[in-house]
């Protein structure tokens, strides 16, 4: 079925997360765990011969996809954005200190560290 | 005296407007930063008591955005749990507040924190209110963003290391609650709260359809494990360890005080026991898996790696005793858990708002178990850090020993004496295992002042502190009678009132 | 809809690949191909506003991962593996798969939602919000609140990144 493989696609962004050590790679399986939950939306809304909820010259009702599922995935993407971009940022961030993507080898040089930080 | 619903959209509305005038107004001058936030938080403080006083003889307010009506309409519905978690967050804000206003001096950027703050605020108020499931999610990434931000605002190593971790496994359970609420959505076809009740309850009585059984606890699975990544309950605790010797104390404190019942806490009661309504196997689960839950905490917290950890371990299994609590649906079981919740966020945000003040004290910045202080030479500091330790494990005259015997004895009432047994057993365990870690922190009797400079404890954090440790004992008038009446028996009828939930909002909106 | 079915196994394939190749950029590229299928997928099922949105916010994503990515020495990955957390994460996710494949067969058939509210939205997007678009009525009128509170996180989320952009955490100052 349809919907099977979109939950397929959600287990690869849930393996992604778990089990991925770099940090570009965590943030790539985020997005897949947004991508799948958004086509899984709109094929929820999804009608047989349906048509675009517009209407234009005189489409009828009876016909029309499901617009409140459409409107959620456009809600969703805005704030999927910000989250993603301020994943980027933090990424960022913690390469100008740590200077490596690998987030074990970022937990050993936290743990090594002496714990005087005088940091700037 | 204006609608009581009027007031109920200011919830959201004036943390929003604070943050606009921190933009405007407060980006050179800390003091104005500083006055905005007092005002806007202490205002909200007396708006929530205000729901109390002023009651209505309807005990749900509902409120329709925009003049549609229920179920295409975005709803915010305040009833007796709404009303409690309104106040109870107020009050953790508020002390909050008084300690961030002169600890965040060290750190550049004060609006910016102050904003963050407030946005916080906005999500945690939205979560509480809303009545709608869509606008639920979208407030609690509000909130999540919010925490993330704050996590990382010192922008030190660990910070941005743990705030890393966090934000993953946080994006994670969001995505997992937003597949929870689309299953919803295509089983249910409606987005509003009571609505969602309404056609579980006909579908299950009297369409008597066979799917439903099993939908609806995937639904149920998928929301549950979603609320618990966020609030880190054991099994899904992997971001906990961490959590307190990374992040700045006043953030710290907002995480297990604000965010754990708001974002964990709450959904949880809400939609296992208004919309989907408690069966006799979900409970028996619930509860297996609450104290699963104390008992792996326990675990965790055999070796802290030091007394912050120790601290974030404590109050994860403490939740647990909370939801094991609410599980066991008798009036008085449910009762103290609310009571337990109270203790919870109070002492947990005292313990940390105290270790941080012990480290505020210190410059340059030395881990909190290298600090050696004693009797002699810090008499002030010595007595609140001995303090907040006993009101944090539950001693007797403060307000965790009451919760935790009422939850006890209710639980033997209940017949579940296994469980009372077990309960007992753990505080107790868990008690000991705190003091015997606790004795890491060395109180030797060593003289340090000459080798660090003191900075000296400003008046509004030890203000905060105290306040803090008198809640503790003056929530024992929620003992009393009277006060029990008016504020706690609300939120109990809520969650013993179970489904009847719908039928109530759908009346209050018609009323009107 | 044997194109529907075709665009998401090119999904799954772009998927796994992007997490699988060791040269980040690559992994980078690939995911931006992930959101045109994904684009794609939404003009098929009659979204055009949503493949709008989607192809938007795709190209500011993939745009910003670039920067992060290019301006590094540890372009390619060298990790090892980890046995155990593997083979314990590949049974949850079969566990939840064959949850999730049961309870599937039992909600409502592709392609024939039940539209309790949607048909009420459907009806009276013309007379009441007076728009011909239902979707945009729905984001712009009747849940306008939902579209605010994306706003309200977006704001969040520049507040926050100021606030981690800022060139000097700490003050100096000695005493207080």
């Amino acid at each position: 079925m349809i919907y099977f493989l979109c939950f397929i696609l959600f287990s690869i962004g849930i393996y992604g997360v778990l089990v991925k050590r770099n940090i570009i790679k965590l943030i790539i399986s985020t997005m897949i765990l947004n991508y799948a939950v958004y086509i899984l939306l709109v094929l929820m809304g999804f009608r047989w011969q349906g048509q675009v909820p517009v209407f234009v010259s005189d489409q009828e009702i009876n016909f029309m996809v499901d617009p409140l599922p459409q409107s959620m995935v456009m809600v969703a993407m805005i704030v999927g954005l910000a989250v993603t971009a301020l994943l980027v940022a933090v990424a960022m961030r913690l390469y100008q200190q740590f200077k490596t993507f690998d987030i074990k080898e970022i937990i050993e040089i936290k743990t090594k560290k002496p714990e005087v930080d005088n940091n700037a | 005296m204006p609608d009581i619903q009027q007031i109920i959209p200011l919830f959201i509305l004036i943390p929003l407007l604070g943050v606009f005038l921190l933009a405007l107004f407060a980006r050179k001058k800390n003091f104005y930063a500083d006055l905005i936030l007092f005002f806007i938080v202490s205002g909200l403080l007396l708006l929530s008591g205000c729901l109390f006083v002023f009651k209505t003889k309807a005990l749900i307010h509902v409120y329709c955005l925009a003049g549609w009506h229920l179920p295409e309409a975005i709803t915010f519905i305040v009833d007796g749990l709404a009303d409690f978690f309104l106040v109870s967050v107020y009050l953790m804000t508020f002390c909050i507040m008084l300690y961030c206003l002169r600890f965040i001096d060290h750190w550049t950027s004060k609006w910016k924190f102050y904003a963050l703050f407030l946005l916080l605020l906005t999500g945690a108020n939205g979560v509480i209110i809303s009545g709608d499931l869509f606008t639920l999610y979208l407030f609690m990434e509000v909130t999540a963003i919010a925490s993330y931000a704050l996590i990382c605002f010192s922008l030190e190593k660990k910070a941005l290391a743990f705030g890393f971790k966090y934000m993953i496994k946080g994006i994670m359970a969001s995505a997992i609650i937003f597949l929870g609420i689309i299953i919803c959505y295509c089983f249910t076809s409606t987005l509003a709260l009571a609505d969602i009740a309404n056609q579980l309850y006909l579908r299950q009585h009297i369409a008597a359809d066979p799917a439903m059984g099993w939908v609806v606890l995937f639904i149920q699975a998928l929301l549950f494990i979603g609320f618990l990544i966020k609030s880190g309950i054991v099994p899904f605790n992997s971001w906990v360890s961490e959590m307190n010797q990374s992040i700045l104390a006043p953030v710290g404190a907002m995480l297990l005080a604000i965010i754990i019942p708001v974002l964990g806490i709450y959904p949880f009661l809400r939609i296992h026991f208004n919309i989907i309504g408690p069966s006799p196997e979900s409970l028996a689960i619930v509860r297996i898996f609450a104290m699963a839950a104390m008992l792996g905490s326990l675990f965790w917290a055999f070796k802290p790696k030091n007394s912050n950890q120790a601290i974030a371990y404590y109050t994860i299994s403490e939740f647990g005793l909370v939801i094991l609590a609410m599980a066991t649906n008798t009036p008085w079981a449910i009762y103290g858990g609310f009571l337990q919740l109270l203790h919870i966020q109070i002492t947990a945000a005292l313990v940390t708002c105290n270790a941080g003040l012990l480290d505020y004290r210190i410059y340059p910045k030395k881990s909190l178990d290298q600090l050696t202080f004693s009797f002699k030479s810090s008499p002030k500091a010595f007595i609140m850090t001995m303090l907040s330790n006993a009101a944090f494990i539950s001693l007797p005259p403060f307000i965790g020993f009451w919760s935790k015997l009422i939850i006890i004895v209710a639980v033997w009432k209940a017949n579940y004496h296994l469980y009372a047994i077990g309960v007992l057993l753990i505080v107790c365990f868990a008690a000991g295992l705190f003091i015997k870690n606790q004795k890491k922190l060395p109180v030797k009797n060593s003289d340090f002042q000459s080798d660090f400079k003191l900075n000296k404890i400003k008046f509004s954090m030890a203000g905060a502190l105290l306040l803090m440790l008198g809640l503790c004992l003056g929530l024992n008038l929620l003992l009393a009678t009277e006060y029990k009446e008016t504020f706690l028996n609300p939120a109990i009828d809520t969650i013993l009132s179970t489904t009847k939930y719908s039928k109530a909002v759908f009346k209050a909106e018609n009323e009107k | 809809m044997i194109d529907l079915y075709i665009l998401l196994i090119l999904m799954i394939i772009g998927a796994v690949l992007a997490l699988e190749i060791k040269d980040l950029l690559s992994a980078v590229i690939i995911t931006g191909a992930v959101g045109l299928c994904l684009s794609a997928a939404f003009l098929l099922l009659k979204a055009p506003d949503l493949a709008m949105t989607q192809l938007i916010v795709e190209i500011v994503l993939v745009i910003i991962l670039v920067r992060a990515t290019i301006f590094t020495d540890s372009r390619v990955q060298q990790t090892k593996r980890n046995y155990a957390n593997f083979i314990a994460v590949l049974i949850s996710i079969s566990f939840f798969l064959g949850a999730s494949g049961y309870v599937i067969a039992k909600l409502p058939i592709f392609g024939k939602p039940l539209m309790r509210i949607s048909r009420t939205y459907l009806s009276e997007a013309l007379s009441q919000a007076s728009v011909n678009n239902v979707v945009a009525a729905i984001t712009l009128d009747y849940r306008i609140f939902d579209t605010f509170l994306a706003l309200v996180a977006l704001f969040t989320c520049l507040i926050a990144i100021m606030a981690l952009s800022r060139a000097k955490s700490k003050e100096q100052k000695t005493n207080f």
